[in-house]
């Protein structure tokens, strides 16, 4: 569902070009786990943003296999859309976990969650996507804003918001980085759960050994 | 424990302050900028009232407090008592003039020849005519025109003291260079002055000459300023202070104030102190404006300064540093701001043609000006710096604004009802516009609004934030009101002032005799047979006692003719009318009765009517001659009104002052333009400082979107990811401004009614003596409101681009 193919990206920094990634390819099957790994300033937020659309490679493709209509399959290349097409495909197929800023302040939970499905016009599966709710453990801080709970819980409300729009894939930064060990152990297995129920796929940006080891597939960036 | 910040430490700081102000110039030229607007609206705002106050002096020479007029005066009389004065045995003035006036033949049309001894004045000045303010050194020692080659003031002066020279009145579209004859005298005009005068001023030894009189008409008289210290500072404001009363000259000889004697000087001052109101508001919108600069730049540096608190540098050290700053940027600011408002205000008085006239910077402008840059700058530094401003600052304006509410609530004073506007600007911006962000909040929290979630998130998030940016709403809500406010009461002041002048002033021709008429019948009749007149109306004047208060008591004939003069239209041959100030100072109402009592007996009557009364302070009554005459001694019949036909003013006018020399005739026709005239030109210049108060609201308001929008980046990256377009993310901004704007011009249509309402009911009867007729039009109040939107979806126009741009260039590197 997910196949990266020779991607590079490189910025540039003054007169000099900084290489940030280098033909870097991997696939990644639904249901299935990609722990990207390695240290700080390796490239994994960037690897996650070309994957999301939010930035184009310079070389290589970014190939995505989405549920069309009338359950017919079809590839979306990520790499060779216009902005305003990687913004549809960002909406529609993409859920994002992020260590910080995850949540809307001014929306409660639930309206957090509800808010892929307006921003798809997809508000007929708000039963669905609510009742996720409960299998995280929230349902009942569905009414609450975001300030008033603790880091665990804003992260299992935005793996809930990720998937409620029943992406092809989701992509998470660092989403126990700011955790301690027991609930960053507890919103992993959120998420993998979540994940493979909704068989969708995961890359997961890590530099957390263990968490990296739980993946069904680990892409090991070097500085 | 903290060690002190030594000094390698404090050049470090410095170092990074500086740097940081370079590194973000667009947030540190939005501070300079927004104070320089502040300074720039204080200065064009004071120049401006300066103006107006000089013109209208010229117009109705609201430089002089009193006027001695008497039948007999001589030029002896005179002499006594500038002697007297000069050795203290008459105090408290500041100004003796003798006056020559009356009226001579100009191409055919009697015209107004005031002369004025030039040299009257101790302190050398002769008036402010053609804003010839000279002195008299610089009068004795300037050349001839013909030796400077200059024209104007400066070079007519030594022509008006040497030769048959005068000053025109620019109405009457003469141009220095002309000559003409007044009367038989050939005459030079070497200045224009004032901007509706219709009449020619000089020395008084021209006017002797030309209306060929040795004798003054009248005495002008310049008493002491109560309050000069603060009238320099906010011209016009002490017009509506304490009026004075007649002055006791001795020998018999009594002054009586301008504003009884001329009744459009105090129609002047009324018009001053509007202004001088107006210029209040402008300082006081003007200082929020640079206050929001000055806290938004502190404000942005939270997270730094959080960071050197925690690495140990004091609080105070902070402080100090970030009122430092505040000064530094203030300083800049009110610069820049000086020269753009004297620019500002050229513009305004002058219009865009270049003009020989260049408007002078006062000391006074410059000096408010700073003050309001840097003073105010530095305090919203420190506000921002101090540890809880966010709760500190508005509770310590809500508990000031509730004190000053409270105390000008009892004082029934003019300082009380504006201590009334004041607090409710106060509350308006510290109370109600973060109450409504609260209620606002409450109202989308339940969740039950029409609206999308992105929808209800960007308005939650305006309510959450209309607690932070408060002062730059409040502002902007105060600028819509005090344009609703100021809007409604000249709107109300015109309607009610131009009806007043249809019923008093008949077609006709009044006259003032220089003394009483010792034989009514025989002095008149022969009036009444000049071709052209309809009818003669003689008034008499003298004191009463109303109730065992003095007061003044004009007798006509109690027909409904006269009725009509003043509201009323029925005849009233046993009551009485009564003034609004008489009827405020008596407690009394239409069908109450007063004991009026005169020196040879009193009677109690009814008040048939109360009326407005725009030239008289204190309690006056119309009563029938042929009843009240019997009851009052010194009656002078020194006036009366000759009705015409319309087509022969001119000539009756030239007529009656040919038959009553050193009379003041008037052209009622004439009168009633020159009034409206003024009142237009004053009230244009208002709604144009009014825009400028908006124009600075809404630069303060363009500071707090952006620094609102630039709290907002983190949630629009969210959105962006999550899939929102920029145009979505732009539309939200936009629509979030709007809720501001709309929130600001809501909240802004009470407080404007109340600041209508206070000046129109509560300023200008304690001013002035009378009311104006509050009503508020939709006329009044839509367009400001409208503005105060527009300002607002304007002021976000350039934070909601940037924080569309913002998501695209920053999201994809700092987020996900």
């Amino acid at each position: 569902m997910l196949q990266v193919d020779g991607v590079a990206f490189q910025r540039a920094d003054g007169a000099q070009v900084r290489h940030i990634l280098r033909d870097v390819s991997f696939r990644l099957g639904p249901g299935q786990v990609a722990a990207v790994w390695g240290p700080s300033g390796s490239g994994k937020t960037t690897l996650l943003n070309l994957i999301g659309g939010l930035l184009r490679p310079d070389a290589g493709a970014v190939r995505v296999v989405v549920e069309g209509a009338a359950d017919r399959s079809r590839e979306i290349a990520v790499h060779a859309l216009s902005r305003a097409g990687r913004l549809r495909y960002r909406r529609r197929h993409v859920g994002f976990v992020f260590q910080f800023l995850n949540l809307l302040p001014t929306l409660t939970v639930e309206e957090n969650v509800l808010l892929p499905l307006e921003l798809n016009g997809l508000r007929n599966r708000a039963d669905e996507a609510l009742g996720r709710l409960g299998p995280l453990g929230i349902a009942d801080l569905a009414r609450r804003f975001p300030d008033t709970l603790s880091g665990g819980e804003q992260q299992r409300v935005a793996i809930a918001r990720a998937l409620a729009h029943a992406p092809a894939l989701v992509l998470a930064d660092e989403p126990t980085g700011n955790l301690d060990a027991d609930n960053a152990a507890r919103v992993a297995d959120c998420l993998w759960e979540q994940v493979r129920d909704a068989r969708a796929g995961l890359v997961l940006a890590t530099h957390n050994e263990r968490l990296a080891e739980r993946a069904d597939i680990v892409v090991r960036l070097r500085q | 424990m903290t060690p002190p910040a030594t000094l390698p430490g404090l050049r470090l700081l410095l170092r990074h302050q500086l740097r940081y102000l370079a590194r973000t110039p667009a947030a540190t030229a939005a501070q300079v900028l927004g104070t320089a607007l502040g300074v720039a609206s204080v200065v064009a705002v004071h120049l401006v009232s300066e103006r107006i106050q000089a013109r209208l002096d010229a117009d109705s020479v609201t430089e002089y407090t009193h006027i001695l007029r008497a039948g007999s005066l001589t030029e002896d009389d005179y002499f006594d008592l500038r002697a007297r004065w000069r050795n203290g045995a008459v105090t408290g003035i500041e100004a003796v003039v003798p006056v020559v006036e009356g009226y001579a033949a100009a191409g055919g049309q009697p015209r107004r020849l005031v002369g004025i001894d030039m040299l009257a004045r101790p302190d050398g000045r002769v008036g402010s005519f053609a804003g010839a303010k000279l002195p008299r050194r610089r009068l004795l020692a300037d050349r001839r025109p013909a030796e400077t080659g200059r024209e104007g003031p400066s070079g007519a002066a030594i022509d008006l003291l040497t030769r048959n020279a005068v000053l025109a009145g620019k109405a009457l579209g003469l141009a220095p260079g002309d000559v003409l004859r007044l009367n038989d005298t050939e005459v030079a005009i070497v200045g224009v002055f004032g901007s509706t005068a219709d009449w020619f001023v000089g020395d008084i030894a021209t006017a002797r000459r030309v209306l060929d009189r040795a004798d003054p008409t009248a005495v002008w008289i310049r008493a002491g300023a109560d309050s000069p210290v603060l009238e320099r500072w906010l011209p016009g404001i002490t017009a509506g202070f304490r009026q004075p009363d007649s002055l006791d000259l001795g020998r018999g000889l009594r002054a009586r104030p301008w504003s009884e004697a001329e009744p459009t000087r105090r129609f002047a001052l009324a018009l001053l102190f509007n202004l001088g109101a107006l210029g209040m508001l402008a300082l006081f919108v003007a200082a929020f404006l640079v206050y929001q600069s000055a806290h938004a730049n502190v404000a942005r540096r939270r997270s730094s300064d959080a960071q050197l608190a925690a690495l140990g540098v004091p609080r105070g050290t902070l402080r100090l540093l970030f009122v430092g700053e505040g000064i530094l940027l203030g300083l800049m600011g009110a610069g820049l701001g000086t020269g753009a408002g004297w620019g500002l205000a050229a513009l305004l008085v002058q219009g865009p043609a270049p003009s020989p006239d260049v408007l002078p910077l006062s000391g006074v402008a410059a000096a408010k000006g700073a003050v309001c840059g840097v003073g105010v700058a530095a305090l919203g530094a420190f506000a921002a710096s101090t540890r809880s401003p966010s709760r500190l600052v508005p509770r310590a304006w809500a508990a000031g604004a509730a004190l000053l509410l409270l105390l000008s609530a009892w004082s029934a004073t003019l300082a009380g009802a504006f201590g009334i506007v004041l607090a409710l600007c106060l509350l308006q911006i510290a109370v109600l516009v973060p109450w409504s962000g609260r209620a606002l909040r409450r109202l989308f929290e339940r969740g039950s609004a029409p609206m999308g979630v992105v929808h209800r998130a960007a308005v939650r998030s305006v309510a959450n934030q209309l607690a932070e940016v408060h002062v730059a709403v409040g502002a902007l809500s105060v600028a819509v009101a005090a344009a609703i406010g100021i809007g409604i009461m000249v709107d109300s002041f015109r309607r009610d002032f131009s009806g007043m002048l249809d019923q008093r002033l008949w077609e006709g021709v009044h006259v003032e005799t220089a003394a009483p008429l010792p034989d009514r019948a025989a002095s008149l009749d022969p009036v009444r047979a000049v071709p052209g007149v309809t009818d003669v109306r003689a008034y008499g004047r003298a004191s009463v006692a109303l109730d065992g208060v003095s007061a003044r008591v004009t007798l006509t004939r109690g027909d409904a003719e006269e009725a009509r003069r003043y509201g009323y239209g029925n005849p009233f041959p046993e009551a009485v009318l009564l003034n609004e100030g008489g009827a405020r100072a008596l407690g009394v109402a239409p069908g109450d009765t007063v004991r009026v009592a005169g020196g040879r007996g009193s009677r109690a009557v009814e008040v048939a009517h109360v009326f407005r009364d725009y030239g008289a302070p204190g309690p006056r009554i119309i009563a029938a001659t042929d009843q009240f005459e019997p009851l009052l001694d010194g009656i002078a019949y020194d006036s009366f009104s000759v009705l015409t036909d319309g087509s022969q003013r001119d000539t009756v006018a030239a007529a009656l002052q040919a038959r009553f020399p050193g009379a003041v005739v008037r052209d009622h026709v004439e009168t009633r333009q020159l009034a409206l005239d003024v009142f237009d030109a004053t009230f244009e210049i208002a709604s144009e400082l009014t825009l400028i108060a908006l124009l600075v609201a809404v630069a303060g308001l363009y500071n707090a979107l952006s620094e609102l929008q630039a709290r907002r980046r983190g949630e629009n990256r969210l959105l962006y990811t999550l899939g929102v377009g920029e145009g979505r993310i732009a539309l939200l901004a936009t629509q979030q401004n709007g809720v501001i704007g709309v929130a600001a011009a809501v909240l802004a249509i009470p407080l404007g009614l109340a600041i209508a309402w206070v000046l129109c009911v509560e300023v200008n009867p304690v001013a002035f003596g009378w009311s104006i007729p509050w009503t508020p039009t939709a006329g009044s109040i839509l367009p400001p409101v409208a503005l105060g939107i527009a300002a607002a979806l304007l002021a976000g126009l350039a934070p909601t681009r940037a924080a569309a741009r913002a998501v695209t260039g920053a999201a994809r590197h700092e987020l996900a």
